[in-house]
């Protein structure tokens, strides 16, 4: 391994090839960028992001900036706090509040930078738009072509008549 | 960026206003193991719903039922072979139905039931409207259970559901544990 460096910035390439400096320990809220400079040490080139584009990297820039004091949470944690709700801090929620392309861009790239908290807002954020929507709504939500028998469908709509006459 | 944007608002709603674009998520499109975290913050009913969108979909979050923490808490305490065969008392699923079925039916007690099967046939989950009259023995002292102790009412959901106990309170209180 390198010998760890003091460096106060790096550079960060999105795939649209703009180069955006921020601040090293903001940057390391990604596991892959965290790993990548303890792996190289000082770091003068742009850190290629082949898969992010700018307005998705920028956009995750700012969430780690104002998370970058947050605690990090251990491996062995299991994530069992993160499974268990839904609820989304208020900060999150207006961050979140995006168009649907820009928030599956931003799930795809809290995935690749290996960004476990924006990853799980992400997805606690879908989980809460299908919460308490019918199929048909859910269908036309997420696109979902529905590929059931009129048969099955009817025995589906039966089996769950208890979700909607509550 | 400077240190001053830390304390402003997201940037989210000056960039583009989710109300003036295209309200599709392309969830399909995601990997599966990112579909998967989504299901494992869904909660029951959510997690039903979607698993009636298509038959893919359904497929998909059967095969995987153990690991949605949100919607079946207590799948372990499920299994345990005493529940098992009360939830069968309670109804009749054969076991070469699909692999994620939600049945509602009124049982020779008078209550409706709310119960899931996966492939191997198991319950996975069970609620009713009222409390059901039978207890279920306790896994070490063969005690029955009274079902108050079984059944915890969901404000949520408007039924009972299963507490995931398979002890008694006072073989639990033995081991050492707390309620």
């Amino acid at each position: 391994m390198a010998t760890p460096s003091t460096q106060a910035t790096v550079k960060l390439q999105s795939n649209d090839n703009v180069v955006i400096e921020v601040e090293r320990a903001i940057a390391e809220r990604s596991v892959l960028i965290k790993n990548m400079l303890e792996d190289c040490g000082e770091v003068t080139d742009a850190i290629p992001i082949s898969n992010v584009n700018e307005s998705i990297l920028r956009k995750v820039i700012e969430w780690c900036e104002h998370h970058k004091n947050d605690p990090v949470a251990a491996e062995n944690e299991n994530d069992d706090s993160r499974k268990k709700t839904t609820d989304i801090d208020e900060w999150d929620q207006k961050f979140m509040n995006v168009d649907q392309e820009m928030l599956f861009e931003i799930i795809l790239a809290a995935n690749f930078l290996d960004i476990k908290p924006l990853l799980d807002t992400g997805c606690k954020t879908v989980a809460n738009m299908i919460k308490g929507k019918s199929p048909e709504e859910i269908r036309k939500l997420f696109n979902i072509q529905n590929d059931f028998t009129p048969e099955e469908e009817e025995q589906i709509r039966r089996e769950n008549e208890w979700a909607e006459d509550r | 960026m400077s240190e001053a944007i830390r304390n402003t608002q997201p940037t989210s709603r000056r960039v583009r206003p989710s109300r003036y674009t295209p309200s599709v998520f392309r969830l399909l499109d995601l990997p599966r193991e990112l579909r998967l975290q989504i299901y494992t913050k869904c909660d029951t009913t959510s997690l039903l719903q979607l698993s009636c969108t298509s038959r893919t979909l359904k497929n998909e979050i059967a095969a995987q039922i153990v690991i949605y923490p949100s919607a079946f808490p207590h799948f372990k305490a499920l299994r345990h072979k005493t529940i098992q065969a009360f939830m069968r008392k309670l109804i009749a699923v054969s076991k070469k139905h699909g692999s994620f079925e939600v049945y509602r039916r009124k049982s020779a007690m008078g209550v409706v039931v709310l119960i899931l099967e996966r492939a191997g046939g198991e319950f996975v989950f069970g609620a009713m409207n009222r409390l059901p009259n039978e207890g279920v023995k306790c896994r070490w002292c063969y005690e029955v259970m009274p079902p108050k102790d079984l059944w915890r009412w969901s404000t949520r959901l408007q039924v009972y559901e299963w507490t995931g106990y398979v002890k008694c309170e006072q073989c639990f209180r033995a081991a050492g544990f707390k309620l």
